[in-house]
């Protein structure tokens, strides 16, 4: 036997060194769309201006309210402003504004409200929803309802579709 | 040595690649949810949900607000109270008895199936399910699979399930539930 292994040692020894390279060939196909998928954040501070998706994107905002002041107890309402100026529009109409947060140990994120579950309204001067495909500049309001006192330093992810995998974090 | 080992290396190794072939994961079993089981009366929890069932009924006839749901089968009524814990949820619920998968019926339109529920927050209400007239006698009528996922697409999800008896529920004339609401 042992003069049987001695005769194939580079056979066996290829043998292992393949199993590997199976292995990582069979991922390729899977691994490389998933990083080209995967959301690529770019940190972004309040005040601070950034070129996304054609447009001029800053945070100029972001509040955290206490619910009960606006007939939401047990909740509070993160208030998100950003200043928005539309300098190349793009093609997909699809914008995102989500809220993050990674306190308490939890990644939680939640979806702007689209009916205010509280009393506090967007003024009428603001835009409630982003729009990336007209030329021009606005101010853009959004609301979170967030579970009371537990989210202190919140995220705000913006996405585009023309800009994926690339996002904002903005805070 | 080398001819003696050869035939069986090469019958060996089909069978090999036959029992990979046979083996491989098909995408339904890649993408199947996460399933986290529970009981009625239990807090459950889930990546995605909490959820606690509260009371389960049979009945004819169930009367939400001024809406008065009749069937030609029977209702099943699942009280529960669900949260969500990391993104916002998109609650979904359906029976599976045997091969047969049932929706949450949505007829009335204050059930809690189809509700959002933002992060952090639960919410109350009842899921009522449209059965046949003839379900209790069905195979899988004592072991049914009663799941509530957190969006309309299942895949990756975490999913709580409850395994059901409905041959030893509480068959009703009528049944009242409560409008959804919010728990905070």
């Amino acid at each position: 036997m042992t003069g049987w292994l001695r005769r194939n040692r580079w056979y066996l020894i290829a043998l292992v060194a393949l199993i590997p390279v199976a292995v990582v060939v069979a991922l390729v196909p899977r691994f490389f769309p998933y990083l080209e998928r995967v959301p690529q954040p770019q940190d972004v501070a309040r005040g601070q201006v950034v070129d996304y998706a054609g447009a001029h994107i800053a945070l100029t905002d972001l509040e955290v309210l206490d619910g009960a002041d606006y007939s939401a107890p047990g909740a509070d309402v993160v208030v998100a402003t950003l200043s928005v100026d539309v300098f190349a529009p793009a093609d997909s109409s699809y914008c995102d504004l989500s809220l993050m947060s990674n306190e308490n140990g939890t990644a939680r994120t939640w979806s702007a409200e689209l009916f205010s579950k509280s009393d506090y309204r967007v003024p009428d001067s603001y835009a409630s929803s982003c729009d990336l495909t007209t030329a021009g500049s606005y101010e853009l309001q959004q609301t979170f309802l967030v579970p009371h006192d537990e989210v202190v330093k919140p995220t705000v992810q913006f996405s585009s579709f023309d800009a994926l995998p690339k996002v904002l974090r903005l805070h | 040595m080398k001819q003696a080992l050869a035939i069986p290396a090469a019958v060996g190794l089909i069978v090999l690649a036959f029992a990979a072939a046979s083996t491989t994961p098909q995408d339904a079993q890649i993408e199947a949810p996460f399933v986290t089981f529970g009981t009625v009366g239990h807090q459950i929890f889930s990546e995605h949900l909490t959820a606690e069932v509260h009371s389960v009924t049979l009945a004819h006839v169930v009367e939400l607000d001024d809406w008065v749901g009749t069937t030609s089968g029977i209702w099943l009524v699942v009280d529960a109270s669900v949260g969500a814990t990391t993104d916002s949820a998109y609650l979904q619920a359906g029976v599976t008895v045997g091969d047969t998968r049932y929706p949450a019926s949505s007829r009335p339109d204050h059930s809690i199936n189809g509700r959002a529920v933002d992060t952090g927050f639960s919410i109350t209400g009842s899921f009522l399910f449209e059965l046949p007239s003839d379900i209790l006698d069905r195979p899988g009528a004592t072991s049914a699979a009663f799941q509530i996922r957190s969006g309309l697409d299942p895949r990756l999800d975490s999913v709580i399930e409850l395994r059901l008896d409905l041959t030893t529920l509480e068959l009703r004339d009528r049944v009242t539930v409560d409008p959804s609401r919010d728990d905070q």
